[in-house]
């Protein structure tokens, strides 16, 4: 195998960059788990509610479609996340509404959920293609962004896109660490994944909290879209779909159903796809990634940091 | 309880198939002779779906055809056209070629539009002697299955490759040239050629770097062409992807010369790709219509019907028309069998037939016989007209250069 | 073992009457299916199965499925044949072993490739292992299927279902990156032209045809009974059993005796061996194999099958195959390009089946057709009136594989 040294640097930083969306990603799924011990396999779905609400929101409504600049620039980035954020997170507890928790209510099998997530992501997929919606075209995202080049390091460029992406996703996952270890939102949501009947003893309101969950875990996921459409520059009905498949194998990497394990997952499953092409071809990544994945779960089969929910 | 609530599931499943019984059966006519009889041309392709950009013009093309036939006459029988919607892939393909091949009055296909399903399906019309003529699939392999009634409307890939090839290193005159595709049959192949090309004329080719389609990041490929330096990029592959790699290619500091295909040749390439547009080159064995005397007839109707002439859409009127001249040569009270083989020998027989972008002469395996320089185009990403602008036939814009 | 179904409680007393008292009656009962008649017809019901699965061409000809007509409306059926036979297949994993094996449509792509590895087929330059006939290379098709379940099975196994879930998929992935990058499979461009098998019976030959559609469906016929008398078979055998013990209890049963890893890999060789009768199947029928007809979301909609059916039901699989394959057909048929509303029936059949899924789970969430017996597992004691939550503790907090209470000696602490 023919290693180019010279690619480290530059996929160190551009795997860094995805890493992130990833984490941002994870952190829905590894949410849900923890506290469902269920597959969000409708977290895609969700993800890309959040970047096609700013689509329309911000293009199509507001018709930010030219470039801002200073403090406008960044009250329509802020108010471009929170949209995203919180229409992913009104979609997510739909979502939980609709689809989870009348089987909850009947006590369904966990594979019953699986399914029924699947079946949501489907609906909301490829009811975007359709033509009164997003059709099956890529629109472009709202240009309020120009992507520039901010600074070089290590021979790769990162643009300032690139910049908010990686501020972005440290000011969640610190915020989250935060709301998860110390206030009390946080404290049922450790106590229900840790024991629900005990958590109802002690009066944790479940329905409450897992609504909670969601709408967290939701609102990481429209922020993670809304990076991702800036980033690439357009959406697409089925944009979810890969970064969704990802992002869950970083949030098994890490051990899922753990916060920390979603943000540490991500990020080395950004780094190890990119930096996999410094040796093997970038049709071969995925391959690596997977082995390097069953590699991990080999020697610990809950992840790398296990599945404790908390710090 | 429990007999009640399987009888319920079972009804559920009976009204599931009901649904499948009930509906009655549609258009079964027999294609009688006489005046008023039919014949059915049909199409099929990608009319949904992620490429559907590339084939709904095409589809348009070969309507238009169709109409036209049918305002002028000549036709022994009054045509209509059956559409299949593919979305370009070949899983779906060989059971709407059966569709097809099963429509009583079915004489003629114009399509597959794409490489992938023409390879799927071309077994099923070669086998009921269906002749199928495509307007824009360019794998070279499409010829190579001893079809006797496939034909291809178009320059194929081991036509076009060379003319890029030979445009990069003539035109472009890179010392290095970074060679892309999207691990997709069209892609890879044409990228394939390209490569080779490259390298028999001396030019140094780095890759090929292949992307995942399935995927919008493409940064791991940006950080290996950068790395490697070239002057020129080709890529193989379709807009959808191609628009977000040049544009994550010159974000990521590559100033080269973005090249492609005609899979790229679409309008929406251009939100896609952003600024990173501008000076993007794609080659395409089709004619600019709007620069074609015996052309401007077809782009005056089909501007004032669709508002744009789009990618291969006069070439798929040319391959709808090649067909309807063939038809006006039948009898509208042989039959349909008979019909189909007389388009065949009919098409096979034609020598320098006149069409609207080229000429047309057949070789025996269903490939057209080219003269690139004159078939094969250059075309330009140009900011203010948001398309791609036709810099000429390659053989001028080459030797000019 | 004799007519072994409706005697289990008999042949319980007999032997292990200890043990059968133990037992209600709904374990040892049969698993349901719709007419319980069928018991004591014995092997006479599959003929029975047989004989009308045959009549459905003449049907078709017939005009008694007005929108599956002709040569499309039987290639709709052969294919749906096909997904019927992998939904089986996956029901061996997931219905009887609880194993969520999301990457089943990996061994259908190794069974299909290997079928164009070892006949004729392709381009004068495609690459050959052999040359044989079509039938010789259904055993291999099997076996290379086979060995991918042990290569898959043995290191994966011991992950719990969830993480099995993500494995699997990943299985699913890195086989069709492999068969897209390589070049013997001539990549993303496929092999063409794979042959038809032909038969020459007491003087008669059946040329397999592209056209003949039919003939793949008499194919087909008993390779579904074939598997469906595996499963029956496999389900009230002592490996079902086994199986049954592993669903429900991992470690209790592997304290028990149950050799657990050596039955979770025997359940996934099962399920891949048919479905590389499968691929063997459908590369001989289509004659065209690409990696494009094996795509991810291929793995995922199997599943959705079995479990929409109703896991471990046999009807179910059926019901599964053609809600997959019949049913988008008929909507696009029936839908002939008209939109409701600006809704496409045709480009939205994904989404109309979406919004059934969760519809079914909702209202039946055992599968349209859950067997009895799995029925009374998932809601055994559910009944009464414990609060939701208490419930959902048992049921989805503290689990283990797919639908039992999860053993807290893992690796949970």
């Amino acid at each position: 195998m023919h290693c180019n040294t010279g690619l480290i640097g530059p996929t160190f930083v551009t795997g860094l960059i995805l890493g992130f969306l990833y984490a941002l990603i994870a952190l829905g799924y590894t949410m849900v788990y923890g506290v469902l011990k269920l597959i969000n396999f409708a977290h895609d779905a969700v993800f890309t509610i959040g970047a096609v609400a700013v689509f329309y929101a911000f293009g199509t409504w507001l018709g930010l479609n030219s470039p801002a600049a200073g403090a406008v620039l960044i009250m329509i980035i802020v108010g471009a996340l929170l949209a995203g954020g919180v229409a992913s997170a009104a979609g997510a507890a739909g979502l939980q509404r609709l689809a989870y928790k009348p089987l909850r209510k009947r006590h369904a099998a966990r594979l019953s959920y699986l399914i029924s997530a699947i079946g949501a992501s489907f609906f909301v997929t490829y009811l975007l293609e359709q033509n009164f919606l997003l059709g099956p075209g890529q629109p472009a995202f709202p240009n309020f962004m120009t992507s520039t080049k901010a600074f070089g390091l290590f021979g790769s460029n990162v643009t300032n896109i690139g910049v908010l992406i990686a501020v972005t996703a440290v000011v969640c996952l610190v915020a989250l660490d935060r709301i998860i270890n110390q206030t009390n939102t946080g404290r049922s949501i450790r106590a229900l994944s840790e024991d629900v009947v005990a958590a109802q003893l002690m009066g944790v309101n479940v329905d409450r909290v897992i609504m909670l969950t969601f709408i967290i875990g939701g609102f990481f996921g429209g922020v993670a879209g809304t990076l991702y459409a800036l980033q690439f520059g357009f959406v697409v009905f089925n944009m979810g779909f890969l970064p969704g498949i990802k992002a869950f194998t970083a949030a098994v990497l890490g051990g899922i159903g753990n916060i920390r394990g979603a943000m540490l997952g991500g990020i080395l499953l950004g780094l190890i796809e990119n930096m996999s092409v410094t040796c093997v071809g970038n049709e071969w990544r995925d391959a690596v990634a997977f082995v390097i994945l069953v590699i991990v779960l080999i020697f610990k089969p809950t992840g790398l940091l296990g599945e404790r929910i908390g710090g | 309880m429990m007999v009640s609530r399987r009888l319920r599931s079972v009804a559920l499943v009976a009204v599931l198939m009901l649904l499948a019984v009930s509906c009655s059966n549609k258009n079964n006519n027999s294609a009688s002779g006489g005046s008023n009889c039919t014949w059915t041309i049909g199409t099929m392709g990608a009319l949904s779906g992620p490429a559907a950009a590339l084939g709904q013009v095409i589809e348009q093309g070969v309507a238009y055809a169709v109409d036209s036939a049918n305002k002028k006459g000549g036709v022994p029988c009054k045509l209509s056209l059956l559409k299949e919607d593919s979305q370009g892939d070949p899983t779906q393909a060989p059971g709407l070629a059966r569709k097809l091949a099963q429509t009583s009055d079915l004489v003629a296909v114009v399509g597959p539009y794409f490489s992938g399903e023409s390879n799927a399906s071309g077994p099923l019309f070669n086998q009921a002697g269906i002749p199928f003529i495509t307007p824009s699939a360019t794998d070279p392999a499409i010829a190579q299955h001893g079809w006797n009634t496939f034909f291809r409307a178009v320059a194929n890939d081991a036509d076009q490759g060379p003319v890029a090839a030979q445009y990069i290193g003539s035109v472009l005159k890179p010392s290095s040239v970074a060679v892309i595709d999207d691990n997709s049959d069209y892609g890879k192949t044409l990228a394939g050629i390209v490569a080779s090309g490259l390298n028999s004329s001396g030019t140094t080719v780095q890759g090929p770097y292949h992307i995942d389609p399935k995927s919008n990041d493409y940064s791991a490929v940006v950080a290996q062409v950068k790395n490697a330096n070239p002057q020129a990029v080709y890529f193989g592959g379709y807009y959808p992807q191609a628009g977000p790699l040049d544009f994550q290619l010159k974000q990521g500091g590559v100033s080269a010369t973005f090249v492609s295909d005609d899979g790229t040749k679409d309008p929406a390439f251009g939100p896609l790709a952003k600024t990173a547009a501008a000076g993007a080159i794609v080659t395409c064995p089709c004619a600019d219509p709007t620069k074609l005397p015996a052309a401007q007839a077809f782009v005056t109707g089909v501007k004032a019907q669709y508002g744009r002439v789009g990618t291969f859409e006069a070439d798929a009127f040319d391959a709808t028309n090649l067909v309807i001249n063939a038809l006006k040569k039948q009898s509208g009270s042989a039959s349909v069998t008979d019909v189909r083989s007389g388009i065949v020998s009919t098409l096979h027989g034609l020598h320098a037939a006149p069409g609207i972008t080229k000429t047309y002469t057949f070789k025996s395996d269903g490939n057209l016989v080219v003269d690139p320089a004159r078939d094969i185009w250059i075309y330009k990403w140009s900011t203010p007209a948001k398309d791609f602008k036709s810099v000429g036939p390659s053989g001028k814009v080459i030797s000019g250069g | 073992m004799a007519r072994r179904s409706t005697d289990l409680r008999t042949y319980l007393n007999a032997n292990y009457p200890r043990f059968s008292g133990k037992m209600p009656d709904e374990v040892v009962k049969p698993a349901g299916v719709v007419w319980t008649g069928w018991q004591r017809i014995g092997y006479g019901r599959y003929l029975v199965a047989a004989a009308l699965m045959a009549l459905i061409p003449y049907a078709m000809d017939n005009g008694y499925f007005p929108v599956l007509t002709g040569n499309y409306g039987k290639d709709v059926l052969v294919r749906t044949g096909i997904w019927i036979l992998l939904a089986l297949g996956l029901n061996v994993v997931v219905g009887l072993a609880g194993l969520l094996d999301l990457g089943y449509v990996a061994f259908f792509m190794l069974g299909a490739y290997t079928t164009a590895f070892l006949t004729h087929s392709g381009a004068p330059d495609q690459f050959h292992f052999a040359m044989w006939p079509v039938w010789a290379a259904l055993p291999f098709a099997m076996l290379v299927a086979m060995a991918a379940g042990v290569a898959i099975g043995l290191p994966t196994l011991r992950l719990r279902g969830d993480y099995l879930a993500i494995v699997t998929l990943g299985f699913h992935e890195v086989v069709l990156l492999t068969m897209n990058n390589i070049s013997i499979t001539n990549g993303p461009r496929g092999i063409f032209g794979i042959e038809s098998p032909s038969v020459h019976l007491l003087g008669l030959n059946f040329e397999f045809g592209l056209t003949s559609e039919y003939y793949w469906w008499y194919l087909l016929i008993p390779a579904v009974l074939l598997a469906v008398i595996m499963l029956r078979h496999l389900e009230g055998s002592r490996v079902g059993r086994y199986w049954t013990a592993i669903r429900e209890d991992e470690v209790a049963a592997g304290a028990m005796g149950v050799p657990v890893t050596r039955m979770k890999v025997l359940a996934f060789v099962i399920g891949a061996s048919t479905s590389g009768v499968a691929g063997w199947i459908y590369a001989s029928y289509t004659g065209f194999i690409s990696p494009d007809s094996f795509p991810l979301l291929q793995s995922i909609l199997v599943l959705s099958a079995v479990v929409i059916g109703g896991m471990g039901s046999i009807a179910g699989s059926v019901v599964g195959g053609i809600l997959i394959i019949a049913l988008p057909e008929v909507i696009r048929t029936l839908a002939g390009g008209h939109t409701i509303f600006g809704f496409d029936p045709d480009t939205g059949r994904v989404a109309i089946f979406g919004l059934l899924l969760v519809i079914v789970m909702i209202f039946r969430s055992g599968g349209l057709l859950a067997p009895k017996r799995r029925r009374t597992e998932l809601h055994e004691g559910g009944e009464g009136d414990e609060g939701v939550d208490r419930q959902m503790t048992r049921d989805t907090a503290a689990e283990e594989d797919l639908t039992k209470p999860e053993p807290e000696s893992g690796p949970r602490r």
